[in-house]
């Protein structure tokens, strides 16, 4: 295996808050030429406010998700800040209790509602929706994160980044499709936003050198066209088809625009001007871990660019086949050896690794945006993390509550060093949407309602 | 691009010949149509320089010359790629836009040609198989229950997808332009011959693999490779090969459809021979049909490494996952799914407690939420157990426990082991062919059964028990208003009707 990922962390480190400090009270950042050709959205209340933005970096959300849930006898949190004691499948994020809000009892009902053990549970982890059981009818609902990219994406020029390990399936699985098990984010309800399990092909969507990009445009243009053309010619569900296709140009055409424009756009001045990681090879790693730690290498580089502002990432796909052979003392796939184990001691020692494993994938973003300065504060200071599976207990396909937890602190608007314990509360004060509603409030969206809730998650 | 009519070639040449003659250069290129090139060449070597800078020349006119030949080859590709000929309107638009590019990009021909085949390449006439309203300008004849007649050429794209996971040949276009397609005996003829061609193993790869599970075999990791490291690429190919290969066969050969379940020979090579401790003497690494299996417990679909390999689990054989595909999949009589916290069995066959799986799924079953499907499922699966988890013939477990194949279904009725197994399936035939005629349908029109489809599948059933073989199944189904019809309303309003599931 070759020595990927030799980054040299030095030249972020040296890109000293002073400087950059120095540039703005000079007025450096208030000159960018862009402010006057920028159309006026609503959500922007004028030049004064977006300058004061200029001197802050803004805030920024990953989600980090495994499949198959947890052994629940591994995964509890008490007490609070430095005296916080973790379960022993949180062990990794001991050092770093600090940083992490542990919540307790979160739940989406249309899960728990649906028969689908696997696949009617997953896909609506981000939105809360109903996941269709029809086989002509793949339908679940927009994810959180894909709210915010259509609402802020446009400010960076990625809107966001939907990352896994595993590629997306289409087979079927027990009569549904698994692409449901293969997206936890969704551009719209039957649509999945694109999962990229390439590192090359996001690094190359991340710092593209413009290089095609007018031919593109082109080829854009003449296919629209013929797009148009043909759906005067087409009736009923041929016609939603070729929507979806035509969604999907337009999504290409707004990227190349953002790129083209994109010394221009508006915000914060990143710390980062050019990628300090090389590009990636262009096939998949052949091993999990090196992969996994290079997807989120590129989540670290898209933030620190300011790239974009909104990840997700799978660590596994639901239903995994991944095997864990990797881990020392370990045998066998997620799914059905080590989740379902029958509570075979051996087997589940085996599980609480994989649980570890994938916490401290966590921790290994978590550290890396610590240790990045962003002007005397830290780009974890302005991320929200969160790390979630769909069920809790992965063995009985628990999901009237899931393992979620939060680190990071939003820009001075989470306050970390806690446990938030829900389980215990009446149904419509635990519901996971409450939560998507109350991070959404943080990255500057604010909505009255948001899959099955209209308020916000109480004390958080 | 012709290596010979290369600058490189030409030009490397020439220098070459200046060296051996000592002749300064300086700037000339062999491109350079000046004869000051050829001045300080003695008289000898002075000839060959001008014949090299005359080919030059002349290579690089023959190249130019061919650019409109290769823009036309690209509309054709055009057209074999979006299915149909390209009207005038079309084709203006395509050349139109190469002009921009060499004009207005500033692009060479290469590049243009390549930005072009792009364009035709992600167009929706491409990606999409889309089925129009109207066709060339007149108004199709729409009956009484809002269908329409496809046009000749969308018969021949849903013919070609159907059976050949492709675009439509040279032979279908010409029958299609040719207007004849809609005539059922033209339609009988494209069907026999297309299911006689090599390209319809992609019916065997796609609709049978997707059907019993073996779809892309030679990529499957759900099998332990530290318990079982034989289980190679080269095996997971080998055994994707056996299943793919006797499907052909059932297809290609047009073979009835008893065989599938009960057929007597497989698709051997010597690696398979080996893996399944068959001793068949001159297999070589290709697949070779053997015959009378049945006494190697091979032959059929039951007896397919590849399927026999999915329907396990990773670390052992699965009694609850083959039951439940031989009902799902072979008798198309499912269960409904496990309530979400009904738990499971280890991955490990052998146990430190000295409990076998059965035992375990024995207690499992006499809770009463359970018994209900597991007495249906269960005794279907445990009739496979002397397979193991490659598929391989086994006498008894890892630690030596005996393997026990029978059971007892819900209706009292007892199987033992894959003779067992065998009767009860040869009883409920029907089911199978009912399977079979409903996988295809939904299959070759892309999307589920419907209501409207019992008829048409009742047909096809009834079909199978006159005699009909593989190809006569097709045929009915091709003939079929389905096949030759689309809605022409909005399916949104016949979903309303649909039964519910």
């Amino acid at each position: 295996m070759t020595p990927r990922g030799q980054y040299s962390f030095g030249a972020a480190d040296t890109i000293d808050g002073s400087r950059r400090r120095f540039l703005y009270g000079a007025g450096a950042g208030l000159a960018l030429p862009w402010l006057d050709s920028l159309p006026v959205r609503s959500e922007e209340s004028g030049k004064l406010d977006r300058a004061a933005d200029l001197s802050k970096p803004p805030v920024r959300f990953a989600c980090l998700y495994f499949s198959n849930g947890v052994e629940p006898e591994h995964w509890w949190a008490r007490g609070h800040g430095s005296s916080m004691q973790l379960g022993p499948g949180l062990k990794p994020l001991v050092p770093h209790r600090e940083d992490i809000v542990f919540l307790r009892g979160l739940f989406n009902e249309q899960s728990v509602k649906n028969s689908s053990a696997h696949l009617g549970r997953m896909p609506n982890l981000l939105s809360g929706a109903w996941v269709s059981l029809d086989q002509n009818d793949i339908r679940v609902g927009r994810t959180m994160d894909q709210v915010l990219a259509q609402q802020i994406g446009h400010r960076t020029a990625v809107p966001s980044l939907a990352l896994g390990i595993e590629p997306t399936e289409l087979r079927l699985e027990d009569g549904l499709s698994m692409i449901y098990g293969s997206c936890i984010s969704w551009a719209s309800a039957t649509r999945p936003a694109t999962k990229e399990i390439y590192p090359a092909r996001a690094f190359d969507l991340l710092v593209g050198d413009g290089k095609g990009r007018q031919l593109d445009r082109s080829v854009l243009d003449q296919v629209l066209a013929d797009a148009q053309n043909l759906k005067v010619q087409l009736a009923g569900r041929d016609k939603q088809k070729l929507d979806e296709y035509l969604e999907s140009i337009r999504d290409i055409e707004n990227r190349i625009e953002r790129a083209s424009r994109e010394e221009r756009l508006e915000g914060w001045k990143p710390t980062l001007a050019r990628p300090n990681i090389v590009r990636p090879d262009n096939d998949l790693p052949q091993n999990v871990p090196e992969h996994m730690r290079l997807v989120l290498d590129l989540i670290v580089l898209a933030f620190q660019m300011d790239k974009t502002r909104i990840a997700t990432c799978m660590l596994n796909n639901d239903l995994s086949q991944m095997n864990f052979g990797f881990l020392e003392g370990v045998q066998g796939s997620l799914h059905l050896d080590l989740t379902h184990n029958g509570r075979d001691p051996t087997l589940e020692a085996m599980y609480l690794q994989t649980n570890q494993f994938h916490v401290e994938q966590f921790v290994y973003l978590l550290k890396r945006l610590k240790d990045i300065d962003e002007g005397g504060q830290s780009l974890l200071d302005s991320s929200l993390l969160m790390f979630c599976s769909n069920l809790f207990d992965g063995d009985k396909h628990q999901a009237d509550q899931m393992p979620i937890l939060l680190a990071g602190r939003g820009g001075g608007s989470l306050q970390t060093g806690r446990v938030l314990d829900y389980l215990d509360r009446g149904d419509e004060h635990r519901r996971a949407c409450s939560l998507y509603l109350a991070l959404m409030d943080r990255m500057g969206i604010r909505l009255a309602r948001f899959g099955d809730s209209d308020r916000r998650l109480a004390e958080l | 691009m012709d290596l010979l009519g290369s600058f490189e070639y030409h030009d490397t040449y020439l220098r070459f010949l200046a060296n051996k003659h000592e002749v300064e250069l300086g700037e000339f290129r062999i491109s350079e149509t000046d004869s000051h090139l050829v001045d300080g060449f003695s008289e000898q070597p002075r000839a060959t320089v001008q014949q090299l800078q005359h080919n030059y020349h002349a290579i690089q006119k023959a190249v130019s010359a061919a650019e409109p030949g290769q823009l036309m080859d690209v509309m054709h590709l055009a057209s074999r790629a979006w299915r149909r000929p390209l009207n005038n309107e079309e084709q203006e638009r395509l050349r139109v836009y190469y002009e921009d590019l060499r004009s207005h990009e500033r692009l060479d021909h290469g590049s243009a040609l390549r930005t072009l085949l792009t364009r035709i390449l992600t167009a929706p006439e491409f990606l999409f198989r889309a089925e129009r309203r109207h066709v060339a300008d007149e108004i199709p004849s729409s009956d009484d229950r809002g269908a329409v007649a496809l046009s000749d050429w969308e018969l021949a794209s849903r013919l070609s997808y159907f059976l050949w996971s492709s675009a439509p040949d040279e032979e279908l276009r010409t029958c299609a332009a040719a207007g004849t397609l809609s005539h059922p005996e033209q339609q009988t003829a494209q069907v026999r011959r297309m299911l006689k061609d090599p390209k319809a193993r992609r019916l065997a790869t796609e609709f049978f693999g997707q059907w019993f599970g073996f779809y892309r075999f030679n990529h499957y990791g759900g099998v332990d490779p530290k318990r079982f490291p034989e289980f190679s690429d080269g095996l997971k190919a080998a055994l994707h090969d056996e299943a793919v290969s006797f499907f052909t066969h059932i297809i290609r050969n047009n073979r009835p459809i008893h065989e599938i379940l009960f057929a007597d020979y497989a698709f051997l090579n010597a690696q398979l021979a080996d893996h399944y401790g068959i001793d068949v003497p001159e297999l070589s690494h290709k697949h070779t049909p053997v015959a009378d299996l049945t006494g190697q417990h091979r032959g059929g679909l039951l007896g397919l490494g590849a399927v026999l390999t999915v329907t396990s689990a990773p670390l052992r054989t699965s009694a609850v996952k083959r039951g439940d595909w031989v009902l799902r999949r072979v008798l198309g009589t499912p269960v409904p799914p496990p309530p979400a916290d009904a738990g499971s069995i280890p991955a490990e066959d052998v146990l430190a407690d000295g409990l076998t799986v059965r035992a375990r799924l024995e207690a499992h079953r006499n809770d009463a939420s359970c018994i209900n499907c597991h007495s249906r499922i269960d005794p279907l699966g445990f009739a496979l157990e002397h397979y193991d988890t490659l598929g391989r013939w086994r006498e008894t477990y890892r630690d030596g426990q005996a393997i026990e194949t029978s059971g007892t279904l819900h209706d009292g009725s007892v199987i033992s082991g894959t003779h067992g197994l065998r009767e009860y399936l040869q009883k409920h035939e029907h089911l199978f062919q009912r399977t079979l005629c409903t996988k295809l349908v939904g299959y070759a029109l892309g999307r589920r059964e419907s209501i409207f489809d019992v008829q048409l599948i009742e047909q096809m059933v009834a079909g199978i028990s006159e005699g009909d073989r593989f190809t006569a199944i097709v045929e009915r189904l091709v003939h079929s208003r389905q096949f030759r019809y689309r809605r022409s309303v909005d399916e949104q309003s016949t979903d309303t009707r649909k039964p519910n599931e």
